[in-house]
């Protein structure tokens, strides 16, 4: 947990909407939760309160904006505990296949092009729900190498997998209470 | 001895079916996995993963030719061109080429390989069999998808991060015209004649069709984050993958309009169409597969696990 928060906090960096790196990166993390996917997709799909499961964000601000068409687009600012925001685009929420989409806006984590969702499945077991959560982003760093410290691959990679593995156990432990 | 006649259409005869025997042992698709370096090679008649073939790092972009028997794999990270044979499918070798090689064209007469490298924004010339560079051209920014007209004058290059489609003409070896389409151009694909050119706008989720005459545009939506597209054999329909959806937009190109969305794998990228049986080739980055569509029926036939992270951007089926 401590490790996540430094590693969010080390990397103060602006995100832009230009060009990006060649190579787009992944990181997958799948949980069994043992609790009612209903439930369990009530919690993932709370875009506002990403604190109540999150043990990394301190507070969430939830706002609506217009687009250039003029239509409603809702927007997540997350304060961290360890410094720092992450503000945040919701893309898509979807009932009937439990799955959100999100993409970054800007931010403290080391990555650009930053899009992710979460999925709830039922099952394995019979009232239990299977939260898969996948990122698909680029580094920092845009040109050929040699690549700066801590704008390449593996720095965003551990990131992104730091953020993840403290939020599934987390996001288990909260569905799983009574 | 003279041979008789029934003798020269037995010879005759012969001939053909050896073309026939070569051209069915062609079809194989040419899958790009960025996470283990690597090519899957799959025959297209079985749908089946007959060979994989270690490559350079993080390869994406693939060029085919069945004349020189070579598939042409750009590594992206790797920062060189690997070469295969496409009748042992074996690597031949792998080139060190400068910069970010992301996507690859072969010319209509087999002799050139284009590169186009996204980050210094120049388009290489190499010789397609000793993958000696030519020459070289600048070009717009984050060059990208790249095809070429049937009578191999003009290359036409998607240009991502200048929002436009530069025309370059190979007999004065300049750029003609530069076309602005969408947002963030990417994948390209033409028709058999060369009359229309087809665009994808990844930021704008649509579609260019441009008529290469009049260089008029018609713009089509699809869905979220489009990368690549094809059209079908009978040019009647456009394929285009949708990358954060989860889906293939299926177009009638005789009114331009959105038909249907097909769910394939996870974030789709290379799309390509088997000329042999028409079916229409997907590779799935995100759940590290290739799905198969019918054309005809437009369901899929087959779903196929490659290597990590596949992207086969280009045109990959031979």
């Amino acid at each position: 947990m401590k490790k996540v928060i430094a590693l969010i906090a080390m990397a103060i960096l602006p995100l832009t909407a230009s060009a990006h790196g060649p190579s787009p990166q992944k990181v997958e993390k799948e949980i069994v939760i043992k609790a009612d996917p209903a439930k369990v997709w009530a919690l993932v799909k709370d875009f506002g309160n990403l604190q109540k499961w999150h043990p990394a964000v301190a507070s969430t601000k939830l706002e609506t904006k217009k687009d250039e068409n003029g239509d409603d687009q809702t927007y997540r600012t997350l304060t961290l505990k360890g410094g720092g925001t992450i503000y945040e685009k919701l893309r898509g929420s979807d009932d009937k296949d439990m799955q959100l989409k999100y993409e970054i806006v800007s931010g403290v984590l080391p990555v650009a092009d930053y899009n992710a969702k979460m999925t709830v499945k039922a099952g394995p077991g019979a009232g239990e729900s299977t939260v898969t959560w996948m990122a698909r982003f680029y580094r920092v760093y845009k040109l050929n190498p040699p690549i700066p410290a801590g704008q390449d691959d593996e720095s965003a990679i551990n990131a992104v997998t730091g953020v993840f593995e403290a939020g599934l156990p987390a996001l288990k432990a909260l569905a799983e209470a009574k | 001895m003279k041979p008789s006649v029934p003798n020269i259409v037995l010879i005759t005869l012969a001939i053909l079916m050896t073309g026939l025997a070569t051209s069915c042992w062609s079809g194989n698709a040419y899958i790009t996995n960025q996470g283990d370096n690597t090519v899957s090679v799959i025959d297209t008649n079985t749908n089946k993963v007959i060979n994989t073939v270690k490559v350079g790092l993080a390869p994406v972009g693939v060029a085919l030719s069945a004349t020189n028997h070579r598939a042409y794999i750009s590594n992206v990270d790797g920062q060189s061109i690997s070469v295969i044979d496409t009748i042992k499918n074996e690597l031949i070798n792998t080139y060190p080429i400068k910069g970010t090689p992301v996507g690859l064209l072969l010319s209509t007469d087999n002799k050139t390989l284009y590169v186009a490298d996204w980050t210094d924004d120049v388009i290489y010339q190499l010789d397609a069999i000793t993958m000696e560079i030519q020459s070289q051209f600048q070009n717009g920014k984050a060059p990208a998808g790249m095809v070429m007209s049937p009578d191999g004058k003009k290359l036409y290059i998607a240009n991502r991060d200048s929002n436009d489609v530069s025309i370059f003409d190979t007999d004065t070896k300049q750029i003609s015209q530069r076309i602005s389409v969408g947002k963030h151009p990417f994948g390209l694909s033409i028709n058999k004649n060369g009359s229309e050119l087809y665009v994808v706008n990844v930021i704008s989720n649509t579609v260019s069709v441009v008529n290469t005459g009049t260089l008029e545009i018609q713009t089509i939506r699809v869905g979220e984050h489009p990368y690549c597209i094809t059209p079908s054999k009978d040019e009647r329909l456009l394929f285009v993958t949708n990358t954060q959806d989860d889906s293939v937009s299926i177009i009638n190109l005789a009114n331009k309009q959105s038909i249907a969305k097909v769910k394939v794998g996870e974030v789709p990228e290379g799309i390509s169409l088997d000329d042999l049986t028409g079916n229409i080739y997907i590779a799935n980055w995100g759940s590290n597969q290739v799905t198969v569509i019918d054309s005809q029926s437009l369901k899929i036939i087959a779903q196929i696990k490659t290597g990590d992270k596949s992207r086969a951007f280009g045109k990959f089926v031979l």
